[in-house]
């Protein structure tokens, strides 16, 4: 039936009803689900996304002489994970959207004949008219940095054959851009007033950000600190939380003006806190007695958020297509009520973007960020960041270490941006097949179930939780704004000029300069600093070649410098962590659908005695006994042939290695690193973030004779993926 | 269907739909009726797969209020969810379909990763019509039933339930795949074979049916929720034929526990001397039924009138397995040497005895008995211009010994928190109480709540026995903590809900009855086969033109092996005023119906129980996208004699709930629901404690919980 033809026969159908009586208004509702019914093969389509991969990443390193670590040195991942999307559409003004996920782990050597089928995605939407819409599940929602955002990280010039391998990760997690992942009802209501008043946007969500839900507190999964007892160790609520929230923006003058306002209220629901019934510390000879879902962290969230901003295109106004003169400034208040104690907290916000562009032949623009976010603003909708560095490949080797992420001793920052595996079965913490060695080899930080590995999320920290996740943010990616630009404590600007030439060369120069405007306590100044350029060429645009030719690089230099404050710190100084991050790509296309790509990353950190020494105290607070790191350098590079049918579809086979150099203060480590556990009888690291293999040099006398202690280690990955997004 | 074949259907459709505009109201329904079983036809025929289903999301969040709650307590509960039932059909051809139906839940949350959700599916079944719709059948899920004293479903007997209630309890009952029919939801094979006229006889039909009821777990390292210690089975046939208006059949259904399948799991001595006992049961009943109509012979007459009768034979017996202590007496010939008299040592022979302990399964024969159950039931029908007239009677007469399994077990349980479950009680009786009574009938019979939570070692099962993670014959519960380790990270789909769809074996049932709803037919619990009841029910429902209902019913019944007599009456009525006053052609207010009704029932011995019910409801269905319905409902259930609980002594619960709201359309079969709900449930007790100098002492006490809920979902239908 065509379009025409079915809104006809609606039309006729309503006639026919306002003529007639109940029962024939129960049968006009039976006829037109049988005719809906009828239609339902028009009004489905099927989309969706497959991703494969096949990888093996061999570890190395020749420092275990001894073999003391005897875990696995190879981890092969193999998976396929077909998101499959159905849309229904059974009526015009009702849609429901329904996304399974098939996930295959590759192996049948033994009878695995049940694969993971979950749901992914699930919703009802609907609009009435083209001016109102509205969504009742999953969604996804983005209004400014300081109000709702997902905070991701910038990698300039990223080359192709990582930045696909980090498209992957975070398409497994249903990432988009910065929106962040809801889950309940949003409503948006558009209306265009003419030129002069303008577009009116009218916006509400409520959305569950948690719900109560007991968690086992040893899993990696649901737990920030699996095993641990600090405040947001675990993830499991107390009680429910809840985002309500409201969006009113205006655009008048040809759009050319923009007035907005965000009210926000983020709360748990203090009613509704459950509790449950566990054996005091473990301890199965104890009785069980009634805890909080969340022992470790009791406290209710009651937070208001108000933003209120305003914009201008200057260029607007003058009718230029050439000038780029636009500047918007926002700012939000919050009050943050944890148990009674309300803090207020604001945070402003100005972006300008000015440039000038010639139609294709050139174009300079800059993006200068000003903001003054104080120490007490607080707002975890738009601070929660989409990147949680984790440990990714050869996680068997570090053991339960692994959940102390950058601290543990095999963490690499490449590892936990660009490697992912959706569902990974770890092996047991010893290495036997009687039932005392499985049982022992519980590890204590993940359990002996799988678990999904990727540092990529969609997940609404808690405070106590974001400060966990910030205690362990990667300072070579994450140094000056860790949450993005509703960074708290933070005064400075940022400034990103692009220039481009035609369409062959484009350039990139940033620098950013932050200061804490509350010093941390026992720092009298702390201050960031970032700086660096990048260029992207197109030889195949430029020359007209055929066939895609591009290159790209960058570099970054990222600093902090936390001066100390004598009074309470008893010593002057300052601590510096100083961060240099180097992109270098290359792909190019040999034939029609077949191309090389190469790519080289390489990060080098530096820390000056008094970063090592607070890190290292930092790290021990979480609960590992770490050893200050002095210096971090890792590398990189990856080569590839793919056959490219798309932008988000390409088949690649990939080889590559990145190694990475840890420089570390071992004056005070004093014994063999590992250590037996009584409980278990694995080998166990004294100094969490040293390898088992660390071992003191003593001379004939038994006097320890070394200060420093250089760990080197390498992965080889080889690799195929298949990512097709149809 | 192709697409040609589709563009003509819905042309001639336009132009049915057009004509029909002119004429008036009933060739309208006329017309719909005809349309609606074209499409079903022309659905039936197309081959190939198709989706449908439906899409349900929203939220309920419940607040409840107790003095008898802790100070820490949690008093609200909120669920908020987006569910979809997908419905997969599959047509391999135009006689045969494929029905699979899967569920997707995801309970709202962006706190953490919940990684794995999986999709469950929940009805399985292969249907067909075939044989020139000669035979129908069902493989997989199904529903069936049979005669009320062989294989059915007893159902609650709920005069005037208002629509906004009746809507409720149907969707709490679709959770678990049941429905208000009398079938009972089966997984196995079902045949039908249906003669239709032959010479005089107007139809020869023929039905077997097969299910499975219970499984045996046949791992010894995993442990089922509804783990049994055999596989249960039933079987049956029947045969009926119908002539000259007469109903002619037989029917015979056993249910058995099978023996052998109780080898796949141990029978173990527990570390204090006791062994585990088992009791497999076997049920069969054989029953004739004899009705006639005076429809068929009399079809001029503006009354009919006719008899539905049945008897039926029912065995059962049970088996009792254990373990026994043995001990053995072993003797051998040894050779030892022993000085002579000499003092020389001299080989001799002797027999030594030794002692040996054992263990042996016993099988011996727990019982048997068998009883016979009667019913007939007379009923006159009559329309007298716009009048209708149901009159209804019904005598039982049921022996003690009768035992009807699959005819007995009733969909509704209850006895369930359905809402505030988080809440903690000020002290251990008023929290014991809710564990064994659970929250208010009204609760169990019209809320439910559906999660997806993470599987943890709180809400899991897990293995009794040593396996792999723990170390062999270890029993303590350190074994049970490691047999089970999930890790968060799979996500399984639970329910709070009053409805089951599993029966009872009569050893399980003594309890449950106690424990039974007896504001739900309480002098019938097991519906007609109950067993030991004696007595006689009587209705009288009248419609005047679809405005105007009324309904009357009285019944008595007793119980012979206590002397206990049962009473039960009640009565409803129900108005349409829009139908009444003629406002449903052409107006606004299509529908605005008015429901009340009052039931009591009274037993006269064992814990001499009473209940009295009463309802009232609205329902108003104004023209366009706007209904509004609402309802009232008290329940009052007292206990002469306390029901003794261990500690505490249940004396009397009332029980009330409102419910209302409004519920607009947004497209055909779609709906936005709001609904506000509050429920009362008050429980006055004996609380059973030892006083100071050690006696028992009985204390007064009271449990009051008032909840009020909010219920909103928008449910989009594909």
């Amino acid at each position: 039936m065509n379009m025409k033809m079915k809104k006809t026969f609606i039309a006729l159908f309503a006639a026919a009803v306002s003529a007639s009586a109940a029962t024939a208004l129960e049968n006009q509702e039976l006829l037109d689900s049988r005719v809906d019914s009828i239609n339902a093969m028009r009004g489905v389509q099927i989309g969706g996304s497959i991703r494969a991969v096949v990888q093996k990443s061999s570890f190395d390193t020749d420092q275990d002489k001894k073999a003391v670590n005897r875990m696995p040195d190879v981890e092969d991942n193999s998976f396929v994970s077909a998101d499959i999307d159905f849309h229904f559409r059974p009526w015009e003004q009702v849609r429901a959207n329904i996304m399974l996920r098939l996930e295959g782990g590759m192996q049948e050597y033994f009878s695995s004949a049940s694969k993971m089928l979950s749901v992914g995605w699930l919703n009802v939407e609907g609009n009435i008219g083209n001016k109102f819409y509205w969504v009742v599940g999953d969604f996804r929602q983005q209004y400014t940095p300081l109000t709702l955002f997902a905070p991701s990280v910038d990698i300039m010039y990223e080359p192709t054959i990582f930045a696909r391998k980090r498209h992957m990760a975070e398409k497994q997690q249903l990432l988009e851009g910065n929106q962040r992942n809801l889950q309940g009802i949003n409503l948006q209501f558009r209306n265009d007033f003419g030129a002069a008043a303008g577009e009116f946007r009218a916006e509400a969500l409520i959305a569950r950000l948690a719900r109560t839900s007991v968690l086992d507190l040893t899993g990696a999964e649901g737990n920030i600190l699996p095993d641990d007892s600090l405040p947001g160790s675990t993830q499991a609520s107390n009680t429910a939380k809840w985002l309500l929230s409201a969006n009113l923006e205006l655009f008048p003058i040809s759009k050319n003006l923009y007035v907005g306002v965000t009210p926000m209220v983020i709360l748990d629901n203090e009613d509704s806190r459950t509790y449950t019934y566990r054996h005091p510390d473990y301890n199965l000879d104890e009785d069980y007695e009634m805890q909080n879902i969340n022992p470790y962290d009791t406290t209710a969230q009651s937070t208001i958020v108000i933003s209120g901003r305003a914009g201008v295109d200057f260029a607007g106004f003058l009718g230029s297509k050439s000038i780029i003169m636009d500047v918007v400034g926002e700012y939000a208040f919050s009050r943050d009520d944890q148990d009674g104690e309300a803090v207020n907290g604001s945070a402003l916000l100005a972006v300008l973007n000015a440039g000038y562009k010639a139609d294709d032949k050139y174009m300079a623009v800059v993006e200068v960020d000003f903001l003054m976010n104080d120490t007490n603003w607080f707002n975890n909708v738009a601070q929660s960041p989409q990147f949680f560095a984790q440990r990714i490949l050869n996680t068997d080797k570090d053991g339960y270490t692994i959940k102390y992420t950058v601290n543990s001793p095999l963490y690499s920052t490449f590892d936990a941006l660009y490697n992912f595996t959706p569902k990974y079965s770890p092996a047991s913490f010893t290495l036997g097949t009687k039932d005392a060695d499985i049982q022992r080899g519980d590890s204590k930080s993940y359990d002996l179930a799988p678990f999904s590995k990727n540092s990529w999320t969609t997940n609404v920290y808690s405070k106590a939780q974001m400060a966990l996740v910030a205690a362990l943010s990667d300072p070579a990616i994450q140094l000056a704004l860790p949450n993005g630009l509703a960074t708290s404590n933070r005064l400075g600007a940022r400034a990103l000029l692009t220039a481009g030439l035609s369409n062959y060369v484009e350039a990139q120069g940033l620098f950013t300069m932050l200061s804490q405007p509350s010093p941390l306590e026992g720092f009298s100044d702390v201050s960031y600093m970032e700086y660096g350029g990048g260029l992207k060429w197109s030889a195949s645009n430029m020359f007209g070649f055929k066939r895609n030719l591009e290159l790209m690089g960058s570099y970054k230099h990222s600093e902090r410098t936390m001066d100390l404050d004598a009074a309470v710190m008893g010593t002057s100084g300052s601590a510096e962590l100083k961060s240099n991050f180097i992109n270098a790509g290359f792909s190019a296309q040999y034939l029609p659908r077949l191309g090389v790509t190469a790519g080289f990353q390489y990060i080098t950190t530096e820390y000056n005695p008094q970063e090592a020494s607070m890190g290292a105290a930092i790290a021990s607070a979480l609960g590992a006994l770490s050893a200050p790191k002095t210096k971090g350098t890792e590398m990189q590079w990856m080569v590839g042939l793919d056959y490219s049918l798309e932008e988000n579809a390409w088949f690649s086979i990939n080889y590559g290695i990145a190694s990475v150099k840890n420089e570390y203060d071992v004056s005070s480590v004093t014994s063999d690193n590992a250590k037996r556990s009584a409980t278990t009888g694995a080998f166990e690291p004294v100094v969490a973030n040293l390898p088992l293999y660390y071992s003191p040099s003593v001379n004939a006398d038994g006097v320890k004779t070394d200060t420093k202690y250089t760990h080197e280690f390498s992965r080889s990955i080889i690799e195929a993926s298949i990512n097709v997004e149809f | 269907m192709n697409l040609n074949k589709k563009i003509c259907f819905a042309s001639a459709l336009l132009f049915s739909v057009a004509t029909a505009f002119a004429d008036d109201q009933e060739t309208i329904v006329k017309e719909q009726k005809t349309l609606l079983e074209k499409l079903d036809s022309l659905n039936a025929a197309v081959l190939g797969i198709k989706f449908n289903g439906r899409v349900k999301a929203g939220g309920l969040n419940s607040m409840a209020s107790s003095d008898q709650f802790s100070k820490t307590s949690g008093t609200q509960e909120n669920q908020a969810y987006t569910d979809a039932n997908l419905v997969l059909t599959a047509h391999p051809s135009s006689e045969t379909e494929i029905h699979l139906e899967m569920r997707l839940h995801k309970d709202w949350q962006s706190a953490y990763e919940e990684t794995n959700n999986p999709v469950l599916g929940h009805w399985f079944s292969y249907d067909g019509l075939i044989l020139n719709k000669h035979v129908d059948f069902n493989l997989g899920y199904m529903r069936v039933g049979w005669t009320p004293l062989t294989l059915w479903t007893p159902q609650p007997n709920l005069i005037q339930e208002p629509e906004v209630f009746a809507a409720n309890r149907v969707e709490a009952m679709s959770w678990r795949n049941l429905d208000t029919t009398s079938r009972r939801l089966l997984q196995g094979v079902n045949v039908n074979f249906n003669s239709f006229e032959v010479g005089p006889v107007d139809n020869i039909h023929a039905q077997v049916t097969g299910a499975r009821l219970r499984n045996i777990s046949k791992k010894n390292d995993q442990t089922f929720f509804d783990f049994d210690w055999s596989d249960r089975y039933q079987f049956g046939g029947r045969v009926d034929a119908d002539l000259f208006g007469a109903h002619l059949g037989a029917n015979y259904i056993d249910v058995f526990d099978r023996k052998l399948s109780t080898d796949a799991h141990d029978i173990v001595i527990h570390d204090n001397g006791t062994s585990d006992t088992i009791y497999l049961e076997d049920n069969s009943v054989f029953s004739g039924q004899l009705g006639w109509d005076s429809k068929k012979m009399l079809s001029s007459l503006p009354v009919s009138f006719g008899f539905n009768a049945e008897y039926a034979m029912a065995w059962w017996e049970a088996q009792k397995r254990y373990i026994s202590k043995t001990t053995g007496t072993n003797y051998m010939l040894k050779l030892d040497t022993v000085p002579d008299a000499n003092g020389a040592k001299q080989a001799v022979f002797y027999v030594k005895t030794t002692t040996t302990n054992g263990t042996e399964t016993v099988k011996e024969k727990f019982d048997d008995f068998s009883g016979s159950s009667f019913y007939v039931e007379p009923y006159v029908k009559g329309d007298f211009s716009q009048l209708h007239v149901d009159v209804n009677g019904m005598y039982l007469m049921n022996d003690k010994e009768f035992w009807s399994e699959l005819a007995s077990a009733p969909a509704f349980e209850g006895n369930a928190v359905i809402m505030n479950a988080n809440a903690v009680y000020a002290n251990e009786t008023y929290g014991s109480l809710v564990s064994a009574l659970g929250a208010s009938s009204l609760e169990n019979l019209y809320f439910s709540v559906y999660n997806s939570n993470p599987l943890n070692r709180t809400n899991i099962l897990t293995a009794g026995y040593a396996n792999v993670l723990s170390s062999e014959n270890d029993y303590s519960e350190n074994a049970w903590t490691n047999s089970r380790v999930y890790n968060n990270f799979k996500n399984m789909h639970f329910f709070r809900n009053g409805y089951a769809a599993d029966t009872k074996k009569l050893l399980e049932q003594g309890e449950a009855l106690a424990l039974m709803d007896p504001s739900l037919n309480l002098a019938l619990p097991y519906g007609l086969a109950t067993p030991d009841r004696k007595g006689f029910s009587a209705s009288l429902n009248l419609s005047w033109a679809e405005a105007v209902e009324v309904s009357g019913q009285f019944s008595k019944f007793s119980q012979d092996a206590i002397d206990n007599e049962f009473t039960e009456f009640g009565g409803g009525l129900g108005i349409d005023v829009a139908r009444l006053v003629g406002l449903d052609a052409g107006s606004y207010l299509s529908k605005i119906k008015l429901q009340g009704s009052y039931a009591h029932g009274e037993e006269s011995e064992w814990y001499k129980r009473s209940s009295d019910r009463i309802m009232a409801g609205l329902t108003v269905d104004i023209w366009g996208p706007i209904g509004i319905w609402g309802g009232y409902q008290q329940v009052t259930k007292e206990y002469g004699n306390p029901l003794n609980l261990g500690f505490a002594g249940l004396k009397k619960a009332e029980e009330s709930v409102v419910l209302a709201g409004p519920r607009f359309r947004i497209a055909p079969n779609s709906y936005i629901s709001v609904q506000y709900a509050l429920l009362t449930d008050k429980v006055s007790f004996d609380a059973y404690g030892l006083s100071a100098d050690g006696a028992l002492s009985v204390t007064a006490d009271e449990l009051s919980i008032d909840k009020s809920a909010i219920l909103a979902d928008v449910t989009v239908n594909f």
